[in-house]
């Protein structure tokens, strides 16, 4: 495991307890480019999660609340006339931010969904005819509760496919909890974390991450996968090809946290679940009694 | 006494290790006992009865593994000594059996932490690869005619079957004796029963009841004749003998290479019969001879003991004055045996002091032996020149192997006369008495006259098969390797073009083989690993480690890759996790990474080879 790793999960577990696995994945789809979907009931500590992995990757965060009310303007930006020159001055949104934490996500009309998710497919935005460049890096870290909460929107699966990985938290262990119970407000300790690195390492270890080698045999098994999801009476649909690149860059990233030069199968295995499920919809004879594991499912050639 | 020992285990907890003197004591009554049972211990059957009291005291200080060590290496050295006392087929079947139970014991001691499955396979695979090496041996190693050493054994003695010697009950004796003496393949059409008379010792001597051979054979060439006659080839395997005879059917031509013919038409064995033998013998049914007898034969054939039996004297002297020739009397005598009523029977009565006379003019109840003694007696009191021939007289075909089997029951006894245009001829007065015994066999007479435990029913179909086919292996076996003779070993050579090969140069053969082997073995194994590097040493080295590894009872799910199998294994098979975690990151890097330098594609290579897990 690499000391950047190391470094930022020890940071991490300062304030968010008992995740260790999920902030790996998390720092997995951030290292490879790649917008986080993070799942789960309320309160279980969804933003704080986002907060303190914008913290412990040095990047700055905006926060959206989407509402049922919420306006695409809200969230990209608007032009008002300068009242000097009466000329059109454009005020960036919150979306001009190195990380975006769009909070409660299916809570907003689609209309302010597609918004933000187009913005996060072009990496700019366009208002009033003209195009501008979001800032570098660019992640979005949206939360949602599960759908059967009321008043939500539910993503449509095509626009889960723009989020490389979706992940859910889940209850914190009991003796994390009494922590949680006994210890410091999370969000004054949050302050206190700070990033191992600079935003211009941080790019450099994208850099590194996308050099990751990928072997033959390694594409072998990862189109296994692939295939495997296609295959007629399984899935509602296959995984796009978009979803096998996904899938590539996040098994790149944890090996690169790993420490590895190459990417093994068990990379693909570890980041397997968070990037295909909420991709895949399961053929419905098969609802009772849930799927096997994907990653236990087909072999190694 | 085991009983005890156990038992003094369970109560004391402890094994019982008996002190310097005890063992020292149980020694010598040990030596004590051989001695008063087979004598002197310098004859290899008491040397090896002592051994095995030494290792039974071994037995009770065994506390290393060590002194495991030296048990088993006797014990193999104790299944070999049996082999000096016979090489039959149970004997083989019961090494056979042993071997691996050795071998096993021997591997289970040496790595205590193995199964009793896996230690099992391992003996089964290493005995598997010796086999071979067994082979080419057995193929190879040159073969001696006469044994290299000679210890003085007790053996013979135990041997049963036809001796230098008849006395009245001493055929009729043999006749509950299953003991295979000879089997007989013919390479010529087979003669019929009633032909087939196997010569075995000739007797010459009478002294009282007791016919004997004579202690030296008659000196000089068999008599020139000439084969007349159907003509019978037939390839001989014969069992150990005490007798040193070449069995063959009347007349053999010439004796085979490992015997001699005398002039009483016998094939002398050059060396004794201790070891199962084939040869190739061919015989006619006839040989006519005009030679005479030379004088001291006639002096032999006509030698009478100086009193006794005078009513069978006076007969014989009656025929003797009213005949004109030689065939009358012979042909009057055998007339006598016809005309009484003379009967077959296993148990005559016994007969007193002039046992002859008795025969003939009393009781009338006789075997072969009591025919063939009392015509010789007989023809010798009239003038005619004559002698009992012992030997075998039919046998039993068995139709699975195509064979004739003949057994001591088979034992017979006739005589020969010698007529002055004819040459010695063969009279067998048992023939006019019941012919069924000569044309059908023993078991066709004597059957009923037995009870059914002493004699195995012929008749039950069932019975019978069971036995032809223990006779056809214990024939095959005989023939095929007991049998591969010097002879055979030679003619095995010389189908690869070695004409008759000298022993040192079977000698130089199989030792170069023996060392070529290996040689070859590794010059395979690299060419293969040279081969193997340019292609994927991941598919060959992985798929040795998987398999390894799943023998030894951790197999590899189709989805694991080599490092989540390498670290559940690890887990499973503590004791060799750091090896088995080193073979997965060499192989996951290797196929993965492809960052491993030559140095370590070697360690890769060296490890997975000697790689061994325990056992879950």
């Amino acid at each position: 495991m690499s000391t950047f790793l190391t470094q930022m999960l020890l940071a991490a577990e300062t304030v968010v307890l008992g995740k260790r696995k999920q902030m790996e994945l998390a720092l997995c789809c951030l290292l490879a480019r790649g917008h986080l979907l993070i799942e789960d009931v309320p309160g279980v500590g969804k933003t704080l999660f986002a907060h303190v992995l914008a913290r412990v990757l040095g990047l700055k965060l905006q926060r959206i609340q989407f509402t049922s009310d919420l306006l695409p303007a809200d969230i990209v930006g608007f032009s008002i006339p300068n009242q000097k020159d009466g000329r059109l001055e454009f005020h960036p949104g919150p979306i001009f931010s190195q990380v975006v934490l769009a909070d409660e996500i299916n809570r907003a009309t689609p209309k302010a969904q597609s918004a933000l998710l187009e913005a996060m497919e072009e990496h700019q935005v366009t208002t009033d005819g003209s195009t501008r460049n979001l800032p570098e890096p660019f992640f979005v870290i949206a939360t949602q509760n599960p759908f059967t909460s009321t008043g939500t929107f539910r993503l449509p699966e095509s626009q889960l496919d723009r989020f490389l990985m979706r992940i859910t938290l889940g209850y914190p262990h009991a003796s994390a909890e009494r922590t949680l119970l006994t210890g410091e407000d999370r969000r004054h300790l949050l302050n206190q974390i700070s990033s191992p690195f600079d935003p211009t390492t941080l790019k450099e270890i994208m850099i590194q991450v996308s050099a990751v080698t990928v072997t033959e045999p390694l594409l072998d098994y990862l189109q296994a996968v692939i295939a495997h999801t296609r295959q007629p009476g399984r899935y509602l649909t296959g995984l796009s090809p978009r979803a096998g690149m996904a899938l590539l860059a996040a098994a790149k990233a944890h090996a690169f946290l790993a420490g590895r030069k190459g990417v093994v199968p068990e990379d693909v295995q570890a980041v397997l679940p968070a990037v295909a499920d909420h991709r895949l919809v399961p053929l419905g004879h098969n609802t009772g009694n849930p799927q096997q594991p994907l990653a236990t499912v087909v072999a190694i050639p | 006494m085991s009983g005890w020992w156990l038992w003094h285990w369970h109560d004391t907890g402890r094994p019982w290790f008996p002190s310097l003197v005890t063992k020292t004591t149980l020694m010598l009554i040990g030596l004590v006992i051989i001695i008063q049972h087979h004598g002197p211990p310098l004859a290899s059957e008491p040397a090896i009865a002592f051994l095995v009291t030494l290792a039974w005291i071994k037995l009770l200080e065994v506390r290393q593994t060590r002194d495991v060590e030296v048990m088993v290496l006797l014990g193999f050295f104790l299944l070999a000594t049996s082999f000096f006392h016979s090489q039959s087929l149970p004997l083989a079947l019961y090494a056979i059996t042993i071997t691996p139970l050795l071998v096993w014991t021997l591997i289970l001691n040496s790595s205590p932490k193995l199964s009793l499955s896996t230690g099992g396979r391992r003996a089964g695979i290493l005995l598997l690869q010796s086999l071979p090496l067994a082979g080419l041996m057995f193929l190879l190693l040159p073969r001696f005619s006469v044994p290299l050493w000679i210890l003085p054994t007790r053996t013979e003695v135990a041997k049963t079957g036809l001796g230098p010697s008849m006395t009245p009950g001493s055929i009729s004796r043999l006749i509950v004796s299953n003991r295979v003496a000879f089997r007989v393949k013919f390479l010529s059409p087979a003669p019929k029963p009633a032909q087939m008379y196997w010569r075995g010792p000739v007797l010459w001597q009478l002294s009282g009841e007791t016919w004997r051979a004579l202690d030296i054979p008659l000196p000089g060439p068999p008599p020139t004749s000439k084969p007349m006659g159907m003509r019978w080839v037939q390839e001989v395997t014969m069992e150990p003998s005490a007798l040193p005879l070449l069995f063959a059917l009347e007349t053999p031509d010439d004796a085979p290479s490992a015997g001699r013919l005398n002039r009483d038409g016998q094939i002398m064995a050059i060396n004794p019969n201790h070891a199962p033998r084939r040869y190739t013998v061919v015989s006619h049914a006839e040989h006519f001879s005009q030679e005479p007898p030379l004088k001291h034969e006639r002096r032999l054939a006509l030698s009478l003991p100086p009193s006794g039996n005078p009513r069978a004297r006076a007969l014989a002297s009656g025929w003797h004055r009213n005949s004109t020739s030689a065939e009358e009397i012979v042909q009057a005598a055998l007339n006598y045996f016809a005309v009484h009523s003379f009967t077959y029977s296993l148990t005559p009565p016994p007969l007193g002091k002039d046992a002859i006379d008795g025969f003939l003019f009393l009781s009338r109840r006789g075997f072969c032996e009591h025919f063939a003694g009392a015509l010789t007696f007989l023809l010798r009191a009239s003038g005619i020149m004559a002698r009992v021939v012992t030997g075998y007289q039919g046998g039993t075909f068995n139709p699975l192997g195509d064979h004739l089997t003949v057994r001591d029951a088979d034992a017979h006894a006739w005589v020969e006369a010698w007529l002055p245009q004819r040459g010695w001829v063969r009279l067998d007065p048992t023939s006019f008495i019941a012919p069924t015994r000569v044309e059908q066999g023993i078991h066709a007479v004597i059957d009923g006259q037995l009870d059914a435990f002493s004699l195995m029913p012929t008749t039950v179909t069932s019975l019978r098969l069971g036995r032809n086919a223990w006779d056809l292996i214990e024939y095959e076996w005989n023939r095929l390797v007991i049998g591969f003779n010097p002879d055979k070993q030679r003619a095995f050579w010389s189908t690869f073009g070695l004409v008759r090969p000298e022993t040192w140069e079977l000698l130089l053969v199989m030792m170069g083989s023996v060392m070529v082997f290996p040689f070859v073995w590794t010059l395979v194994a690299r060419i293969r690993s040279a081969f193997a590097t340019d292609d994927d040493p991941y598919r060959r080295l992985y798929a040795q480690f998987c398999r390894k590894l799943a023998r030894a009872g951790v197999p590899r799910h189709p989805w694991e890759a080599p490092l989540t199998y390498g670290r559940r294994a690890a887990t499973l098979l503590p004791g060799s996790s750091r090896e088995i975690m080193l073979l997965a990151t060499l192989c996951s890097r290797w196929r993965y990474e492809q960052s491993l330098s030559p140095g370590q594609i070697r360690l890769w290579k060296h490890k997975t080879r000697m790689f061994s897990p325990g056992h879950k």
